[in-house]
């Protein structure tokens, strides 16, 4: 009799735990743990928030203010007071490193966000209506994607002037285009669908359709290509700053910081080398994070 | 096959001509007034005399009329003239294209050559310590901006090695005649032997920080390529035979997982021609890159206008040439449906 | 098979092509030892200038590449000794008629030209008129021949001209580099704009051939100075300092001008590294329109302290100058002295300026110059203004862009930065830029009734002590007014390997080649 009554709670206990099982087994948590398995998406993931965390409060963490100029200690190699040494103006490199974390990564999310938003209008449109709308807005779409993006984006400079605003729009138009075409694409093998064809009877309106049916799909996608999209614009944002394009002085920002003392890169090379290395490290981080996600959602790349 | 070509080059056209006004668009409508400080009034001109100019220039004639002008400029050939030097602008394109080529030809022959390289080895030694290492290095190569990396050969193999020059692409004083205006070839044409192996010294720095990029992802390419080649069937069956594993590599397996890579490298071309701004800016190389910068820093609309005209032209017809070249090489393209667009 | 074929060919001709290239990369580091050339070492100079000669058409060049080149290839009446003395040089001797308004040249005998024709009056005379008849491309001839009448030849080797009105400093305008004279014979006939032009001149090298970023002079063993020590001078422009520097230490180059104050440390290990004054002054500009009231402009510069500025952006290389007129040309010793840093005022003065203007716009060429450019300096300004209270902006533009933001009606800017290298060595020269009469280059915007008097009366004025007066006067009223606030005159540093000899370069930054030898290491 025990015996029995054990035997049912354990089928009972079984029963529950396959359902625990089931319900546990659902894409989050696939994703979640193959992209804990990968150690390179893992490192590269705190990094990001790390870098995310310094962009906030990076602020209250700089040891000097990043537009100080001290005249005694210019030029200075790195040592313990000035960790990353200092500039011309005896402005100390690490603080403005911290400083300009802000500035790329401000510029990073908010381009990608920018181009985000407006690509997958585009590319719902595009997709959804087809026809005449659709041609025009691809034709449109080719004519942005067959100028090389850097070079748009400073031929937008050129036109728009200078500045970080400025900078931050050429760089969300060089990118929409990205976005459009995977929001097009989805929407085009979606659409047949027959569960759209009966949210259409029922009368449920275009847009509602729309983020009913892109949302659950390409969720992923947009994810993965918006993480690789962020590390592209940072870049983009230090080749403007490089040029001089970007922010104007005194404000710090790693581009800027580079292209400033190319001049002295024979005679004090770590004014060259730190913001590099900073850009080198966030756009790594992003890049890899970008991996590891399309890796983790993405059964068929996993076994590479 | 002729058909496919044909219908890819027809619309070739409306998207070049949607270029031409983007970049119109950009440059006449949205940017400064050029008439400030220029024509013959120059300096001290006044408001009327502005205006004169621009009216000459044909700046005050209505939109679709500039632009009509300006599409047939281009397709005859006279891209308007440069503000600051005066001269034609598609002469001081063409003076300069050749020096970008080489750059990007001897880049693209690094990158790729030494891309694929790495790509096969780290595929045979797959999750070996060689493989984990070239991996870590195309994470890097991506992620590294070319303009640093530049700065960084220069430094080291310059500054501190002093093996190679630092900028500029040959020691003028060496040349004696330009005949083709590619420096390569002419001093080859002329003997001057000298005067080559100093320009593959100025060339190497520059064509490797340039391919940095495309190395990376051509080797990750040829990787993920060659991994999934080797999972093949015929793969199987090759080493069923019992050939041995190079010739199982080199014979069978190399010439198909090469394919997407060849159209991956086709397509870098663009980022190419955009990294061969900043490359050509750091070492000061004469090519239409460091001539665009120029322009835009010194407000020379017209050539600005002409460049990113130029380059996207010849971006979109070699893309073009890949597709076609993908089709040749790989005929079960042609029976399945190409992807969006 | 057939692809795979290809390929190893393909691999192998890389492979080859590397390896000769490699080769080819050791030969070039080996060559100093090595292989022969064709001029023995010692006999050739190569020169790496900071840009490119804009043109090296003697009449139509205004930019100092040109005159730089063009100074051992052709030769002016006068030209200065390194005491900034006016000396003989085509012409040995001069005088001014009792009114003053006839100059005459007695010039040097036996004087040919490279194409063998003679130097004489008439060619001179040829050459003055060439200026006359294409005076839109000529940017000299108004400065030099102002108020000319005409020219008479009064023998084969004397020469006068008359004025319409007195000029005290006539003479030292024959110094300028655009009117050396050139042989008639080469330019006859010509159109001014003809590419194809070979000009001959009088001076101790010929141009052998230019290209793209390179000139080679080749000497001229009939020279009347006497045989030049070096055969072939190579003058190469590179823009970037970097690529001046690793040419010098490749051995590329023998003498590198712009040195940037930074590398000069680590060049003086192995280089000599001298500093060449420049005969120039660099000044802060205040908007005499925008900001009126020239006690508002003295307290601005009450916030700024010029001497640490200076010596910061210089690394200790320059002092900062005192007066506006370069000391070499006229130390004043008793004049009233600019605006000196002292922040006392500094709150009232801020609360003034702000009622006046939220934000002062600082504009600035952001392409480099002496120090790294017009960036540093404006954010060196920015950071003293910011001190005392003052918001800034800083815009930095092309150089275009900064000529049409700093002239006439389309002045855009509150605060700005000039730098002024003279044409000829005379006070008039240097103050002329504030004129009224001169809007174009009066960034500031001054106009002032008394110091415009002065600068009429230096004008006619011969005797030195008067003219002293009247330029410390005119200093005076700077001083007072305030529409500048002088920084440095700015110096240049050149660098070269230690077997050159005798590189020597007068303030007006010529250097007389034929004297220069080099010694076999």
């Amino acid at each position: 009799m025990k015996d029995e009554i054990n035997k049912s709670e354990k089928v009972a206990n079984l029963q529950e735990f396959v359902e625990q099982d089931f319900k546990a087994e659902t894409k989050i948590k696939i994703v979640i743990d193959s992209f804990k398995q990968n150690k390179a998406a893992l490192v590269s993931f705190f990094i990001v928030v790390f870098l995310i965390f310094i962009a906030i409060f990076g602020r209250y963490l700089m040891p000097y203010d990043p537009n100080i100029q001290d005249r005694n200690v210019i030029h200075q190699d790195a040592s313990l007071s000035h960790l990353f040494g200092t500039d011309e103006h005896g402005r100390d490199i690490f603080s403005r490193i911290l400083y300009g974390t802000r500035t790329s990564i401000f510029v990073g999310i908010i381009a990608v966000c920018v181009s985000l938003f407006v690509g997958t209008v585009f590319g719902s449109i595009a997709g959804y209506y087809g026809g005449k709308i659709d041609s025009v807005i691809m034709r449109v779409m080719d004519v942005v994607l067959s100028i090389p993006s850097i070079l748009l984006a400073i031929a937008l400079m050129a036109s728009l002037g200078k500045g970080i605003d400025k900078a931050v729009l050429a760089i969300s138009i060089v990118a929409i285009p990205d976005y459009a075409m995977i929001v097009r694409g989805c929407l085009l093998s979606e659409k047949e669908n027959d569960y759209v064809q009966a949210a259409k009877v029922v009368g449920a309106s275009d847009s509602f359709i729309i983020f009913k049916t892109i949302l659950p799909n390409i969720a992923s996608s947009i994810v993965i290509r918006a993480t690789l999209g962020v590390s592209s614009a940072i870049l983009e944002a230090a080749a403007l700053g490089f040029l001089g394009l970007g922010v104007q002085p005194p404000i710090a920002e790693w581009g800027d910081m580079l292209g400033r003392s190319r001049m002295f890169m024979l005679s004090y090379p770590h004014e060259v080398f730190f913001p590099g290395a900073a850009i080198s490290l966030t756009v790594l981080a992003f890049n890899l994070l970008g991996d590891g996600l399309r890796d983790a959602f993405d059964p068929k790349s996993r076994r590479l | 096959m002729f058909k496919y070509i044909l219908k890819r080059s027809l619309l070739l056209i409306p998207v070049l001509l949607g270029v031409s006004f983007a970049v119109f668009l950009i440059m006449r409508v949205f940017s400064a007034d050029p008439s400030v400080g220029e024509g013959a009034a120059g300096k001290y001109a006044n408001e009327e005399q502005r205006q004169a100019w621009r009216d000459s220039h044909g700046l005050n004639d209505p939109i679709p009329k500039q632009f009509f002008l300006f599409v047939k400029g281009a397709v005859t050939g006279d891209l308007g003239k440069s503000y600051k030097t005066k001269l034609p602008v598609l002469e001081e394109i063409l003076a300069r294209l050749p020096a970008t080529i080489e750059l990007a030809i001897a880049s693209t022959l690094i990158s790729s050559v030494l891309g694929i390289i790495i790509g096969v080895i780290s595929s045979i030694k797959k999750n070996t310590i060689i493989d984990n290492l070239a991996m870590i290095f195309v994470s890097f190569g991506i992620s590294i901006p070319m303009f640093w990396f530049a700065i960084m050969l220069i430094i080291i193999f310059s500054g501190q090695l002093h093996l190679f020059p630092s900028g500029d692409v040959i020691d003028q004083s060496l040349i004696v005649e330009s005949i083709t205006g590619f420096y390569s070839i002419d001093t080859l044409l002329t003997g001057n032997f000298e005067a080559f192996f100093d320009f593959l010294r100025h060339l190497t720095l520059p064509s490797i920080a340039l391919g940095l990029h495309s190395m990376a992802v051509v080797a990750r390419m040829t990787r993920s390529s060659m991994l999934d080649t080797l999972n093949q069937d015929y793969i199987r069956t090759a080493r069923a035979k019992g050939l041995s594993e190079k010739k199982v590599i080199t014979n069978h397996a190399l010439r198909n997982a090469l394919i997407p890579v060849i159209t991956i490298i086709g397509l870098q071309l663009g980022g190419l021609l955009g990294g061969a701004v900043l490359t050509e800016t750091v070492f000061s190389w004469p090519g239409i890159g460091k001539y665009t910068v120029e322009s835009i820093l010194n407000s020379d609309f017209p050539v600005v206008q002409a460049v990113v005209l130029f380059v996207a032209v010849i971006f979109v017809i070699t893309n073009l040439v890949v597709d076609v070249l993908y089709v040749v090489l790989d005929p079960r393209i042609k029976f399945t449906k190409k992807g969006a667009v | 098979m057939k692809i795979f074929k290809k390929t190893t060919s393909f691999m192998l001709s890389l492979f080859l092509l590397f390896t000769v290239f490699f080769c080819g990369c050791f030969n070039k580091s080996n060559e100093n030892g090595g292989t022969e050339k064709k001029d023995s070492k010692s006999e050739t100079l190569t020169i790496a200038m900071t840009a490119e000669p804009r043109t090296l058409n003697v009449p139509k060049m205004e930019d100092s590449t040109s005159s730089f080149i063009n100074y051992n290839v052709f030769e002016t009446l006068v030209d200065y000794d390194k005491d900034l003395k006016l000396r003989p040089r085509l012409a040995t001797r001069w005088a001014v008629s009792e009114d003053g308004l006839v100059y005459t040249f007695d010039l040097r005998e036996g004087v040919s030209f490279s194409d063998g024709t003679s130097f004489n009056a008439e060619a001179v005379k040829k050459n003055a008129e060439r200026m006359l008849a294409n005076k839109e491309e000529c940017a000299f001839c108004e400065v030099i021949f102002e108020g000319l009448k005409k020219i008479t030849v009064d023998g084969e080797h004397k020469i006068s001209f008359h004025l319409d009105k007195k000029c005290a400093f006539f003479v030292k305008k024959m110094a300028i580099c655009a009117f050396s004279i050139v042989s008639p014979k080469s330019f006859e006939g010509k159109d001014i704009n003809d590419t194809n032009l070979k000009q001959s001149g009088t001076g101790p090298y010929t141009l052998a051939q230019t290209g793209t970023g390179f000139v080679k002079l080749i000497s001229r063993e009939n020279y009347w100075g006497g045989k030049p020590l070096i055969k072939t001078l190579i003058f190469k422009s590179m823009p970037e300092s970097t690529s001046r520097e690793v040419a010098l230490k490749n051995n590329e180059v023998d003498i590198i001008e712009g040195v940037d104050v930074n590398s000069i440390e680590k060049l003086e290990k192995e280089f000599t590294v001298k500093k060449t004054v420049c005969v120039s002054s660099h000044y802060i500009a205040l908007n005499c329109d925008n900001i009126e009231n020239p006690e508002i402009r003295k307290a601005i510069f009450q916030m700024i302290n010029i001497p640490e500025m200076v010596k910061t952006i210089s690394k200790g290389t320059t002092p900062h100058i005192k007066q506006f007129l370069p000391e070499i040309i006229i130390p004043f010793s008793n004049v009233i002295k600019y605006p000196e840093f002292n922040l006392e005022n500094a709150k009232d003065a801020s609360e003034a300026i702000k009622k006046l203007k939220k934000e002062l716009k600082i504009l600035a060429v952001s392409s480099s110059g002496s120090f790294g450019g017009g960036r540093v300096l404006a954010e060196k300004v920015q950071a003293y203004l910011e001190a005392a209270g003052i918001k800034t902006k800083i815009e930095l533009v092309d150089w275009k862009t900064y000529q049409t933001k700093t002239k006439g009606e389309g002045r855009d800017f509150d605060i700005c930065f000039g730098g002024w290298i003279c044409d000829f060595m005379d006070p008039h020269n240097f103050y002329s830029i504030f004129s009224e009469k001169n809007m174009d280059l009066n960034y500031p915007g001054f106009k002032n009734a008394k110091f415009e008097e002065l600068l009429e009366k230096g004008v006619t004025t011969f005797d030195e002590n008067e003219r002293k007066d009247i330029y410390s006067n005119a200093e005076d009223v700077l001083a007072t007014e305030c529409p500048i606030l002088p920084l440095y005159s700015a110096p240049a540093f050149a660098a070269f390997s230690k077997n050159v000899k005798d590189f020597v370069t007068t303030p007006t930054g010529s250097c007389d080649f034929y004297k220069v030898s080099k010694t076999k290491d």
